[in-house]
């Protein structure tokens, strides 16, 4: 009963609550909802301690394993090693000086940053192979259709203009053909055609969200207790 | 103010409709033994075969949950990508081949790892849960994506499966799982994480955006999931028929 | 596989090791040197190419046994309980060495197991011999006498070291027997035609003829010449402490008597101890009947008609420890003894009084014919000695002779087990053939010389055989009786085995057990076939009418009133969970995967494209960053055209004085730190030209260092702490971080600080952030800010709608519509952002260009493929 009684109880309770807090105009309402998040927000907070625990343990025990002599054993432990000096450097700096300190910025635009922004520039590779392994893995129709839209997104996104001299018009992006609008209106029309397909996905995705959380906030679905 | 209300009447009206349903869908199940009809989203069926390929194979499975956090909206996405793999964790204990998942938000992490410490507890093994085999990889989107890309390198793998909230970052999984020949299996909430899975899965082996929210009724097959889709189902007409007619009245001046 | 037992990685069968941590697997497969199959580990050729795995010193090297035989109970023999060497418990007591409780005294001190049972070898016929090696296989471990009788094989003879000590009333009789005149010494005092077989100075330590108690009737010479110099080879001997009762008491009384002469031994009473019928003991009953029979042939007569003297003793209160044998032989000759001395008091000379003193001597007990194997030179000597038609006087034993007649009643010696068959019966013995019994003749007894010999010797008729039910009980040890048939536990003895096959007593045999007994057939008559009880016709079902589908089986009488009474409530999710459960297992496996795979067919293609791919995008670009000439511009981007929502926002910075305060949320990750750098930095440079305060807040956690990392590239005068107007907003304890994602920014937007702003604007990479502060701002109705926004390229086509909403003023999405602000505003900060947007314009085409070399290869490929699929 303990197991999973009080915590669907205090989890219906509290859904409610926030619930009712964000819809009605009610200031008593508001301000237990606001206190509510906060302590979900620390809740979240020490959920993330045991993460950064989780993944000290995890490193620091394959720093300690025993593991069979080959080349890649050793990368992988030598990588262990610099993740777990890494996060508690950070750790320790980070605490002492803040986020505005002169560790915290260094690792921020020195580290961070850079690293992020190669991996994002990475994924632009990624899409690419995959894109191209579309039609090799998958000949149909919808993979045709789905490499024609992205190369006219990718023509008309940024316009591509003629030298100077030649005197076309530039600023769409490829040179105008016979009728000057035919590509203007043919982006238009997949430019619709996207954005209402995400809308409609986003539409979808929260009619589950809300769905999904009445389950909990009823009782019925029970995440937190396994069931 | 008007507002509030105004999404307070919609939460009521969803509320409402799914009791509705809920009524009907239990009543159905009392008479039919429980069996439903599929919801015609293949990518869950298949989580049970690779699982019992993998353990013969003496591979490992990977699921990564992605980053969403419990406290938004993509946290709702990642508790659907959970119900998706109740299965997989049910079969994985039993067959005590556990799989390797992996999280890119803190409380995630903590709901994978009860999800399937119930599993094993649930087969009378509790001991057998292995510390590592829920993993909080990184923070944020790219590195999360980044770590657990080099899985693929790392651990021996069979299939890997992506599920949950992603973005573009998700390429760089499917890219590694591509290259070290492990099976795909995935679904994702948002347009640009099922634009980085359907070139790879496409449109029959993954699920995107709504779909993913059906794992639950094709999996544990209870009477309240099958509820959901339908009332699911039911508001989505709604929006249609509502869209339409704003649509509508704007072409014809009615509407602001 | 193997997994490992670390850490359950899984390996190869044929790996030593694990992979993953290193350490050794068990190994379950053994790979052929010749071929390289697997082949399991105790193969010891190859299953393939036959080889030979492993080599003949690598057999027999196995590993020594953990277990050792002191562990073990030392069983031997076959049903008889064993006293193991180590103390062992049994139902919570614990057995020591050397102790029985099942078995009495008498029997337990000769069934230990260090005793060493040795078997004479005597020159045996064939039939012996084969008996003698049955005997032997069957009561290795038994004694002699208590493995049944067989006539051909001799007892084995116990170690005198290892008897057991005498029990206490046989003890006591011995001490008082030793006070009573005992030879001096600690020995007991032997009987005397025993002394002069062991020769002088034997003492009961010393090893007793074991056929006298097996009751196998030995020849004194033969005995003498044996026991003197190969006692424990050829000669039967016992130890004193297996002596019976009767036989120990005769030596008390007599151990002072002078030798008693040259006694036929072949005449010696002897206790025949067949207390385990012959059958068990792996003998044919008819093996033992025959022995009987043979050894009751050759009692002499002045013996027998001592025993049927001595069979109308009477059972007294001592008859219980009279061998029953000898009472029951006593009694079988009681009514044929025809001036038979009278019969010797059992009680007097078996057992010891209540006292514990020395009876009076009394005459032994008449001897029973042993059913034991004998030389034939004994059986020689005794036709000799037969055909003599008298006994030697010494042959007769002294104590024989001084034995009184015994009294009608006294317990007799009986066989136990051992029922006398017609023939078997002891003779009579006539005194006038009994041998004088002392060294002088004057010494044999009246008695004993008024019996006819000549009678005996004549061929008397055989007696009449005994009814079963005239037969003493034999005392049956405790765990004899165990083994006794259900209804008979209460009875004291058991009722004496049949011999023969003809008196053996039907068994109590199951009917199931008689319903298989094979019937008698021809011979070449096929067997017959089982018969099939009839089975009731399926009453319903799909397999209703038909007969003989399932045997009828009544396994469990169950009341077909019976029902369930536990009423057992399962969740409908355990239900559930189980039907998904049976769903699971039961779907059959697809041959066809229901996924695809992803993996590219051609491996050299896509590790060719990866490469050009990356060649292109990377080198080709920082390449053209350099290679491209000042002069050329590629992108030429019309500002209204590009970034509809540029003006707008110029627009609305414009109107901001001097001292306002500008939120500004910083909700994009350190991965689209770079980008939105540059995007924010007109915008920033705009807002520090208006002289107006910026507040940095952030729902992420890692935002308020990128804000202070955004206000240092753009205030490049000095440290984030230096901006002008740049400060920091602390909320809650954080450095402007906003916990709980729209929850915090509802919160923060409705504190005073944020009431007081000028404007919000609002730096994303995330979509779904940048709808929470539009949305939230939204829901404070008159009081919402102007919202500006500038975000990503590729979050722009996704937050549109929002950004063509009336919620926002002014937005920029993307690098170009960024350098349209530039322009728009005309601060001339587009240097570099042409260049970077001639770069990424070069990109984007690089990309479209592989795409369709992508689609024609493909195209190229799948009909070259399906040509030459079609060719084949």
């Amino acid at each position: 009963m303990f197991r999973w009684f009080l915590p669907t109880l205090f989890a219906v309770i509290v859904g409610l609550l926030v619930l009712l807090g964000s819809l009605l105009p009610i200031p008593t309402l508001a301000s237990l909802r606001a206190d509510l998040l906060s302590g979900a927000a620390v809740i979240a907070s020490f959920a993330m301690v045991l993460a950064f625990a989780n993944v000290l343990r995890v490193h620091f025990g394959r720093l300690v394993a025993k593991q069979a002599k080959s080349v890649h054993a050793t990368g992988q432990r030598f990588a262990s090693l610099i993740l777990l000096l890494s996060a508690i450097a950070s750790f320790v700096l980070v605490l002492l000086q803040g986020p505005e300190g002169i560790a915290s910025q260094t690792i921020v635009e020195g580290v961070l940053i850079p690293g992020q922004s190669a991996l994002l520039a990475l994924t632009a590779v990624t899409l690419v192979l995959t894109g191209a392994r579309i039609l090799r893995t998958r000949w149909r129709a919808s993979s045709v259709l789905f490499l024609v839209v992205a190369l006219l997104v990718l023509w008309t996104t940024v316009g591509i203009g003629t030298p100077s001299g030649i005197g076309m018009p530039s600023g769409i992006g490829t040179p105008a053909l016979v009728y000057p609008g035919i590509l203007e209106t043919v982006m238009r029309f997949v430019n619709a055609v996207a954005t209402g397909g995400m809308r409609g996905l986003l539409l979808g995705v929260a009619l589950g969200t809300v769905i999904t959380g009445l389950r909990i906030i009823v009782g019925i679905d029970r995440p937190h207790s396994g069931g | 103010m008007a507002d509030q209300l105004v999404a307070l009447g919609l939460v009521l009206v969803c509320a409402v409709v799914f009791a509705v349903n809920g009524i009907r869908h239990r009543r159905k199940a009392e008479d039919t033994t429980g069996v439903e009809d599929t919801t015609g989203v293949p990518v869950f069926k298949a989580f049970s075969d690779e699982v019992g390929r993998v353990a013969e194979e003496g591979r490992t499975i990977h699921v990564s949950l992605g980053s969403g956090d419990i406290l938004d909206e993509q946290g709702m996405v990642s508790v659907a990508a959970l119900h998706g793999l109740s299965a997989l964790t049910e079969l994985s204990a039993a067959y005590d081949s556990p799989p390797l998942i992996t999280t890119g938000n803190p409380t995630l992490y903590l709901l994978a790892e009860n999800q399937i410490r119930d599993a094993y507890a649930r087969l009378g093994s509790p001991d057998n849960y292995r510390f590592g085999t829920v993993r909080y990889v990184a923070p944020t989107p790219i590195i999360y994506a980044a770590a657990a890309a080099t899985l693929a390198y790392d651990e021996s793998l069979g299939v890997n499966i992506n599920l949950g909230s992603f973005d573009q970052e998700v390429s760089l999984l499917t890219h590694a799982a591509v290259t070290n020949k492990v099976t795909l299996l995935g679904g994702a909430a948002s347009p640009t994480g099922a634009a980085a899975l359907y070139p790879v899965l496409g449109p029959s082996q993954v699920a995107i955006g709504e779909e993913l929210f059906s794992g639950g009724a094709e999996v544990i097959r209870r009477s309240a999931f099958w509820a959901g889709l339908a009332t699911q189902d039911i508001l989505r007409w709604l929006v249609v028929v509502g869209i339409v007619a704003a649509a509508v009245a704007s072409l014809l001046g009615l509407g602001g | 596989m193997i997994r490992c037992p670390s850490c359950g990685t899984f390996n190869h069968d044929s790996q030593r090791a694990c992979r993953s941590c290193g350490s050794a697997l068990p190994q379950t497969r053994r790979r052929c040197p010749e071929c390289g199959a697997l082949n399991p580990v105790g193969n010891l050729f190859c299953d393939r190419c036959n080889t030979r795995l492993l080599d003949a010193e690598d057999i027999n090297q196995r590993p020594a046994s953990d277990s050792t035989d002191d562990d073990h109970l030392s069983v031997k023999g076959i049903s008889l309980p064993t006293r193991p060497s180590t103390p062992v418990s049994i139902a919570g007591t614990e057995i020591g060495a050397g102790q029985q409780t099942a078995l009495p005294d008498w029997l337990a001190g000769l069934v230990d197991e260090d005793t060493e049972f040795e078997l004479t070898e005597p020159a045996l016929t064939g039939q012996d011999e084969v008996d003698l090696g049955q005997a032997r296989e069957e009561s290795a471990s038994l004694p002699h006498w208590l493995g049944g009788g067989d006539a051909s094989m001799p007892a084995p003879l116990p170690d005198a070291a290892d008897v057991a000590p005498l029990p206490s009333w046989l003890a006591g009789e011995a001490k008082d027997a030793e006070a009573s005149g005992a030879a001096a010494g600690d020995a007991e005092p032997l009987p005397d035609w025993l002394t002069d077989v062991l020769g002088p100075g034997a003492t009961a330590d010393e090893e007793i003829p074991a056929a006298q108690e097996a009751g196998v009737s030995l020849d004194e010479d033969a005995l003498s010449g044996r026991l003197s110099e190969k006692p424990s080879s050829e000669a039967l001997v016992f130890a004193e402490s297996e002596l019976p009762n009767w036989l120990a008491q005769a030596q008390a009384l007599t151990s002072d008597g002078p030798g008693r002469g040259d006694v036929p031994t072949d005449r010696v009473p002897v206790e025949v101890m067949h207390t385990v019928p012959d059958h068990t003991a792996g003998e044919e009953p008819g093996e033992s009947s025959a022995a009987v029979e043979e050894e009751a042939l050759v009692l002499p007569d002045w013996l027998q008609e001592i025993v049927a003297e001595g069979a109308g003793v009477a059972e007294g209160a001592g008859s219980e420890q009279l061998p029953d044998w000898l009472v029951e032989l006593s009694r079988s000759v009681d009514t044929e003894a025809q001036g038979a001395p009278p019969a010797v008091s059992a009680s007097e000379v078996f057992l010891p009084t209540e006292d514990g003193s020395a009876p009076a001597p009394t005459p032994a007990p008449r001897a029973q014919p042993s059913p034991r194997a004998r030389s034939s030179e004994v059986f020689e000597e005794e036709a000799a000695f037969t055909d003599a038609g008298e006994l030697p006087v010494a042959a007769v034993p002294g104590w024989l002779s001084d034995l009184a007649p015994m009294a009608p009643g006294v317990g007799t010696p009986v066989f136990v087990g051992q029922p006398l068959t017609e023939g078997h019966a002891p003779q009579n013995v006539g005194t006038d053939a009994l041998p004088a019994l002392h060294e002088g003749p004057e010494q044999v007894p009246e008695w004993l010389r008024d019996m006819d010999l000549q009678a005996s010797q004549s061929g008397p008729a055989p007696e009449p055989v005994p009814e079963l039910g005239d037969l003493a009980r034999a005392e049956v040890p405790a765990w004899l009786q165990e083994l006794a048939p259900p209804g008979t536990q209460g009875d004291v003895a058991v009722e004496p085995a049949v011999v023969s096959a003809d008196m053996l007593a039907p068994a109590d045999i199951p009917e199931w057990v008689e319903a298989l007994r094979p019937e008698a057939r021809a011979e070449g008559a096929p067997p017959p076939a089982r018969a099939i009880p009839p089975t009731p016709a399926e009453p319903e079902g799909p397999l209703e009418g038909l007969v003989g589908v399932l045997p009828a089986v009544t396994a469990v009488d169950r009341p077909v009133s019976a029902r369930s009474t536990a009423v057992i409530g399962i969740p409908g999710t355990i239900v559930a969970q189980a039907q998904l459960w049976q769903r699971l297992l039961e779907q059959p496996r697809s041959a066809e995967r229901s996924v695809w795979y992803g993996r590219p067919s051609d491996r050299k293609g896509s590790g060719v494209f990866r490469w050009l791919v990356s060649v292109l995008l990377v080198a080709g670009l920082f390449l053209a960053f350099w290679l491209i000439p000042d002069g050329v511009q590629l992108a030429r981007v019309s500002p209204t055209q590009v970034a509809p929502g540029a003006q707008a926002l110029v627009e609305g910075i414009d109107r901001l004085e001097p001292g306002d305060t500008i939120i500004m949320a910083i909700e994009y990750s350190p991965a689209y730190a770079e980008e939105m750098s540059r995007i924010a930095a007109p915008i920033l440079a705009h807002l520090r030209s208006r002289q107006v305060g910026v507040s940095v807040v952030s729902s992420l956690p890692e935002g308020a260092g990128l804000g202070y990392a955004l206000s240092s590239s753009v205030y490049a005068t000095g440290g984030p702490q230096d901006a002008v107007g740049m400060t920091s907003t602390h909320t809650t304890g954080g450095d402007g971080y906003l916990a709980g994602s729209a929850s915090g920014i509802a919160e923060y937007l409705a504190r005073e600080e944020a009431v007081s702003a000028d404007r919000l604007v609002v730096l994303g990479s995330e979509p779904q952030r940048l709808i929470w502060w539009l949305e939230q701002n939204a829901l404070l109705g008159a009081d919402a800010l102007p919202v500006s926004i500038a975000t990503s390229a590729g979050a722009g086509p996704l937050v549109l709608p929002y950004l063509e909403s009336s919620w926002v003023e002014g937005w920029v999405a993307g690098l170009p519509q960024a350098l349209a602000y530039g322009q728009i505003r005309g601060d001339g900060s587009d240097g570099d952002f042409v260049r970077v947007l001639d770069l990424l314009v070069l990109a984007h085409w690089v990309v479209a260009a592989l795409l369709l070399v992508a689609l024609l290869y493909t195209l190229v490929y799948a009909c070259t493929h399906h040509r030459r699929k079609g060719a084949g």
